[in-house]
């Protein structure tokens, strides 16, 4: 007997993972707008700054599930890992595009230039090439298991070249500013403390973001597939 | 009680909620040829591609002499030859060339002699040479066969051979199958033609939506009755 | 029946078909030469320097005829059902990975070596000795990137975008490779020599190997069912 998970009640966001999302994204909005002070240098523009980064790290939380959910798939071939991987990539790539948008948004007033091929936003972008593949691969794949296999392994692909393309690219060329999170004094000595807290805000309200709009993705996906299946049945019904 | 030539036990396929094969279980002696009818999306094509291990099924397993053929797919393939209405030629080489590869791909030992030895016995002394890209979907299809007997397989699976042919072409195959070639060898086949479709077979089947849904064999089978069983086992489809 | 010798009778049979049709190796030479020609207009004449632009004009010609070779082999595959024939057969899908790579490498390396003869009498390049160095470069560059493209293109002519897929796939994930020959050759041309661009070719190296590995052991994913 197969544990088929698709065939469960779609998942919802609970009214309390809804309510968590609410929460700290005005959190971090009031933090990001009102409550951080005004960056000395660069000024009201360094804001983005709550929405960029966090934005970012969590398009890597992204491709870590989508990773995992690939490889899963390929060792199941349960379908539920797929959905989990589609949905994943589907709201990872919104996310990066988010990421490049605020990014030049905040390029442009600092370094004069809406984009520069330095060396971390070099990286990012050609991965967030990658979950455009993967998006494209998935509408112009072929039937829905040919495509899970076929996304699957472009992802384990696009995930093992993660380092190589990052050191490649690196010595390219350098010119991001330096990391403030992560510095020599330890994890978060670069910033001020009620920066560190907007920063974290930002980070919690984007993860909790993500996971309501992935899961409401995951539930479309499902309906989606279960929908196709009745169609079919009806196809053959006529014909038979 | 001998080992029987193939065994499906349980064999189901599925992807989601989306289902191609519901279980199925069937086993056939050495020797034995098995006619499976069914409409289209039934499962037939799924099914013969499970057993010539092109494609993995979500629960249960074949087994092949005994063997389970997902322990040692690569042995079991050696003991298959598979045909379906794609030729699986190529088409820029000719019909000889593409029996020869074949054979060497199977090691058989003396590939071009025995590669020309099944061509003849297909009928095909004279256009083994041509193109494949030259060759009329019957002459093609003949070749197929060629193809997939050049290994001398145990198992012959073949997923309606007949589609695209006209009679006369289906006639010249039957009498192919019929003879010595075909006559040792455990065969599957499936097809949409109730008439021609069991003529060499000892045994009859029917798939719907998955199921195996009727098995006799034909002795008991009254002359001219397939069509009225085959629509009494496929009608409505009530899901 | 070992390996070698079913990967051996396999790439023989697709070079042999190859040798015939010679449809493969004709677009991707004279698409090189295309490439060259429009890359070359594109810069003001006298504005620069070989040294400079001219790695990466010929790496990118080379790309992209790469690219619409790896279409062109997989899909004479595919039209006959030619994969689905070979897995009929008693090998391990791995195998075939083999196969298909290997027959990709010796096309890629022609089509490469034939880009680098065009480009060096096309841009007068005068090369002191460093052939041996450009070999390298050139086996280096080729084998990564058949190791991507196999996948990358058996997955593709399984599909109806085939040609917009394969770049979208096999692109990004390729440009370490890109950026690596591209320096190589960049320090072979300057006549600095490969000595200087060790790092770099560690980086091709370790690509070759990465996605060798990871493309063996995915490929029955995408064949099989």
């Amino acid at each position: 007997m197969t544990r088929d998970h698709s065939l469960n009640p779609p998942t919802t966001p609970s009214s309390a993972l809804v309510g968590a999302a609410l929460v700290t994204t005005l959190l971090a909005l009031y933090s990001a707008l009102v409550f951080a002070p005004t960056d000395r240098v660069q000024g009201d523009v360094q804001r983005l700054f709550y929405l960029h980064v966090p934005a970012a790290l969590t398009m890597y939380l992204a491709i870590l599930l989508v990773f995992i959910a690939s490889l899963r798939y390929l060792q199941t071939r349960d379908a539920a890992w797929d959905e989990l991987a589609t949905s994943g990539a589907e709201i990872g790539l919104l996310w990066g595009t988010i990421v490049l948008l605020t990014g030049a948004m905040w390029a442009k007033p600092i370094w004069g230039a809406w984009w520069t091929w330095d060396a971390r936003l070099t990286s990012f972008f050609i991965l967030w090439l990658i979950f455009v593949a993967y998006v494209m691969l998935r509408s112009y794949g072929g039937e829905v298991e040919q495509v899970a296999r076929f996304c699957a392994v472009l992802s384990i692909l696009g995930f093992v070249g993660m380092p190589i393309t990052h050191y490649a690219v690196e010595w390219f060329r350098t010119m991001h500013p330096g990391p403030v999170i992560m510095t020599e004094g330890g994890l978060g000595r670069g910033l001020p403390g009620s920066m560190l807290a907007t920063f974290a805000f930002g980070l919690v309200a984007s993860v909790v973001l993500f996971a309501n709009l992935f899961i409401l993705r995951l539930r479309l996906e499902q309906q989606s597939r279960r929908t196709q299946q009745i169609r079919r049945h009806l196809d053959l019904m006529e014909t038979s | 009680m001998p080992e029987p030539a193939i065994k499906i036990s349980g064999l189901s396929k599925h992807f989601g909620p989306t289902t191609a094969l519901a279980g199925v279980d069937i086993s056939l002696q050495p020797g034995e040829f098995l006619t499976i009818f069914g409409p289209n999306g039934s499962g037939k094509t799924t099914m013969m591609r499970i057993i010539a291990s092109l494609s993995r099924p979500s629960t249960g397993s074949v087994e092949l002499f005994g063997q389970n053929i997902r322990r040692a797919p690569a042995h079991a393939r050696q003991r298959i030859g598979f045909v379906t209405h794609r030729s699986l030629l190529y088409s820029s080489l000719s019909g000889f060339q593409n029996v020869h590869f074949f054979a060497r791909m199977f090691g058989v030992d003396n590939a071009a002699d025995r590669a020309r030895e099944i061509l003849s016995a297909m009928g095909l002394e004279h256009r083994m040479d041509d193109k494949v890209s030259t060759y009329s979907r019957g002459i093609e299809q003949r070749c197929a066969i060629a193809r997939a007997l050049v290994h001398h397989p145990d198992v012959l699976l073949l997923d309606e051979p007949f589609s695209g042919l006209d009679p006369d072409a289906t006639a010249r195959l039957q009498t192919l199958l019929a003879g010595p070639e075909g006559e040792s060898r455990t065969v599957i086949l499936t097809s949409h033609d109730l008439t021609y479709g069991a003529k060499n077979a000892d045994r009859v089947a029917i798939l719907t939506r998955g199921h195996l849904g009727f098995t006799a064999n034909v002795e008991q089978i009254a002359e001219g009755t397939m069509p009225d069983i085959y629509r009494e086992h496929t009608r409505g489809n009530r899901g | 029946m070992n390996m070698v010798r079913f990967t051996f009778i396999l790439i023989s049979k697709d070079l042999r078909l190859e040798w015939r049709s010679k449809e493969v190796l004709s677009s991707t030479v004279f698409f090189a030469m295309i490439a060259l020609t429009v890359i070359y207009f594109g810069f003001q004449p006298g504005r620069f320097q070989v040294a400079d632009v001219g790695p990466g004009i010929l790496w990118t010609a080379f790309l992209f005829s790469a690219l619409l070779g790896m279409n062109r082999m997989f899909q004479a595959e595919s039209e006959r059902g030619g994969l689905e024939g070979l897995m009929l057969c008693p090998i391990d899908r791995t195998t075939l990975y083999l196969a298909k790579c290997g027959t990709l490498f010796v096309l890629l390396t022609t089509t490469i070596v034939a880009t680098f003869f065009m480009f060096i009498i096309f841009f007068n390049v005068r090369l002191l000795g460093q052939l041996p160095q450009l070999a390298l470069v050139a086996i280096l560059g080729s084998l990564g990137l058949s190791a991507l493209g196999t996948s990358f293109a058996a997955m593709a002519s399984k599909t109806s975008a085939r040609d917009i897929l394969l770049p979208l796939l096999l692109v990004p994930i390729a440009i370490p490779l890109l950026i690596a020959a591209v320096k190589c050759t960049a320090a072979i041309l300057s006549g600095d020599g490969l000595t200087t661009a060790q790092s770099w070719v560690q980086l091709l190296a370790a690509f070759d190997v990465i996605f060798l590995a990871a493309g063996y052991l995915t490929f029955p994913a995408i064949l099989e069912e």
